[in-house]
């Protein structure tokens, strides 16, 4: 009698509050009242699963069951349920079970039917545009089993999951690239959940994870194609001395690039493309002070790659599939190509017992002819050198050597030198009428890569360049017996210069306008 | 009367005087080109501003041993000579000098090839240096630079002297 008066004062209050709080408590009194105690055999769907003549009572307005619970065992770890023990059978509590988070569980009194299902919520799907693919994701609490397939008219992808209960009733997402997600409850009993994509009009790929799983994953890998690019790394390395940097894509975009002074740098803008969320910047190498990029548009999607650089420096870009090359300071191949199916003999002055002219330092002629020779020869492998050692060859061999090979041309490399540490400037040397122009296209080259004084286009009978089968030079890039030109000879820096101002030249020669 | 043949007396000295003066020049003249005779020493100017060349100074030397004399003078410049100097590399002795019909054959010592200091430049002022010096006298076209008696590839690894050479007038300022 006690307990009755306290439910009629709260019932009073209720009443106080609101008629229908009040309502709901009489339904809730007169439901107990009028289903008092009522046992037989029920439907349950179990996650899915479909189990008849399941065992149930109601008693105090709750249903209990009598199941095989261990479906369920992964999200009750750390609960204890109260079980209730009738006729030899295990009773569990729907009320008790429905108290767990992630689970959704119905009485359906009319039909006598139990729903036990996972909530789904929209936190449980995500969905990631990464390099390689748009991926849906959607992470259950338990492995559920699934069905997954394609719909046309319109073309859409969807996946049924068995068991889930979808919190809020109703999910819509765009996801953009004319992409929809929608998420719907398909049925109720058995508890089913529908989630489709809605696919562009030319469907792209979709792939699903295996059934059943605790992941569902809906891959759409060629979903970008014809749309962008993905900026997937940057990398920076040496070759052949040269610094170069590598952007890798997932496909070839257009690219610009501006190298830009104040302070010096270099972008590369490639449309379109966006940029993957786990690029990370490369190991700086000098020029190169810092790597910078960003999404410079979105419309088009543009990545912007910029490149800082310690000093102004010439580059040199080409691209592949998927990848672009910038070499820093130097040229490429591309332009090169053209010389390759020629034969070009370059010839390192002086070798073996005959050093040529040395320096005040004691640097020798021949050292420095060679290694320019050879980085000649880096640049355009196709080259062929009189000596690749420090070995006497005769001048008449070198001549022999040309004729021998078939020249197209012939380039004598030497520095030069006077008495009394006198001396200064950039010479070139040519005899026969025949080789005036090549000689003028690889002074041209020196002199504006080398930024020494002009000593000229001169005419004089060296033996090589007045024997050789074909048009022939010899070079003076700078004096030895000069202590600051010695000083440059001695740096790696100026001998690749004056390399890459002979290739310049034979391309430029080459090249022309004949 | 008088006078008129005292002016014939010192018109006839005058020419006689006159033709004796010619006379003694003219044979001076003979028996000096007997003696000297004029070459073009090839020097080096290092310092010119269009670039190391060389310049050609002329001299007499006395004709009897007129190779050796202008290839030593070549070695030795005159030091009245300003601003010119010697092409070849220090320490250079001429051994011997002898002609063949009209090739020159000039044999120097080790020091042509050991002192020098390199530089195509400085190559072309040693070599032409000699030749052209050397065929300034006449009778001479070729040269023919031999080192301790021996044909030499070449003194610094631009020119070949292994043939006899003629003159080259590019280098010349």
């Amino acid at each position: 009698m006690r307990g009755k008066g306290r439910i009629g004062i709260i019932l009073i209050r209720m009443s106080k509050q609101s008629g229908i709080h009040f309502l709901f408590a009489f339904i809730f009194l007169f439901s107990s009242f009028s289903y008092p105690q009522q046992e037989g055999k029920c439907n349950l769907y179990l996650l899915g699963r479909q189990f008849d003549n399941v065992d149930y009572f109601l008693e105090n307005n709750d249903v209990y069951l009598a199941f095989d619970i261990s479906p369920l065992s992964p999200l009750l770890r750390d609960l204890q349920l109260k079980t209730v023990k009738r006729g030899g059978k295990i009773f569990y509590s729907l009320n008790e079970l429905n108290s767990v988070q992630s689970l959704s569980c119905k009485w359906d009194g009319e039909a006598k039917c139990v729903n036990i299902a996972i909530k789904l919520r929209r936190e449980n799907i995500i969905w990631e545009r990464n390099p390689s693919a748009l991926t849906f994701q959607i992470t259950l609490p338990i492995s559920l089993s699934f069905e997954t397939g394609i719909l046309t008219n319109p073309q859409r992808a969807f996946v049924d999951i068995k068991g889930a209960h979808l919190y809020p009733a109703k999910i819509e997402e765009e996801i953009g690239d004319n992409l929809k997600m929608r998420v719907a409850q398909r049925s109720i009993s058995p508890d089913i959940v529908r989630f489709v994509i809605d696919l562009p009009p030319s469907p792209p790929k979709v792939e699903f994870s295996p059934s059943p799983s605790k992941q569902i994953k809906i891959f759409l890998p060629s979903i970008l194609s014809g749309k962008g690019s993905w900026l997937e790394a940057i990398e920076l390395k040496k070759v052949d001395g040269a610094v170069v940097a590598c952007l890798r894509l997932t496909q070839l975009s257009e690219y610009k690039t501006l190298l830009l002074k104040n302070p010096p740098r270099l972008a590369i803008d490639i449309t379109p493309s966006y940029f993957s969320p786990s690029l990370s910047a490369p190991e700086t190498l000098p020029p190169i002070s810092q790597v910078r990029w960003s999404q410079f548009s979105k419309d088009p999607p543009t990545v912007r790659v910029v490149f800082d650089l310690e000093r102004e420096t010439g580059v040199d870009i080409r691209s592949k599939p998927s990848l672009i090359e910038i070499k820093f300071g130097s040229f490429f191949e591309r332009d090169l190509r053209k010389l390759e199916g020629l034969r070009i003999v370059i010839d390192p002055g002086h070798g073996g017992s005959e050093p040529g002219a040395i320096g005040a330092s004691g640097l020798k002629e021949k050292d420095i002819n060679l290694d320019i020779a050879k980085r000649i020869k880096k640049l355009l492998p196709s080259v062929l050198l009189t000596r690749e050692d420090d070995v006497d060859v005769s001048l008449q061999g070198r001549v022999d050597f040309a004729t021998r090979m078939n020249a197209d041309v012939f380039i004598s490399i030497h520095n030069n030198s006077l008495p009394k540490a006198q001396g200064t400037g950039t010479e070139t040397y040519y005899f026969r009428e025949d080789s005036l122009e090549l000689a003028q296209y690889i002074h041209k080259a020196l002199i504006s890569k080398l930024g020494l004084p002009d000593g000229g286009v001169r005419r004089r009978g060296f033996y090589v360049i007045k024997n050789s089968p074909c048009p022939s030079v010899l070079i003076e890039g700078a004096y030895m017996s000069n202590p600051e030109e010695e000083k440059l000879l001695a740096s790696e820096d100026f001998r690749q210069k004056i390399a890459e101002a002979v290739v310049e030249g034979l391309k430029q020669y080459f090249g022309r306008e004949k | 009367m008088k006078s008129n043949r005292k002016f014939v007396f010192l018109l006839i000295l005058f020419v006689v005087f006159l033709s004796l003066a010619f006379y003694i020049r003219a044979k001076k003249a003979v028996r000096e080109r007997r003696i000297w005779q004029e070459v073009v020493l090839y020097l080096a100017d290092f310092s010119s501003p269009k670039g190391p060349s060389l310049v050609p100074v002329k001299i007499k030397v006395e004709k009897d041993k007129v190779l050796n004399s202008a290839i030593e003078l070549l070695i030795n410049p005159p030091p009245y000579l300003r601003g010119v100097s010697s092409p070849l590399p220090k320490g250079t002795r001429l051994i011997s000098a002898e002609v063949k019909g009209d090739t020159a054959y000039l044999n120097f010592s080790r020091e042509l090839k050991d002192n020098f200091t390199g530089g195509s430049t400085n190559e072309m002022l040693v070599v032409y240096g000699i030749v052209n010096t050397a065929c300034s006298i006449n009778g001479i076209k070729r040269v023919q630079i031999l080192v301790d008696g021996k044909t030499i590839e070449s003194i610094g690894g631009h020119l070949e002297i292994m043939e006899p050479l003629e003159p080259d007038r590019e280098i010349v300022k």
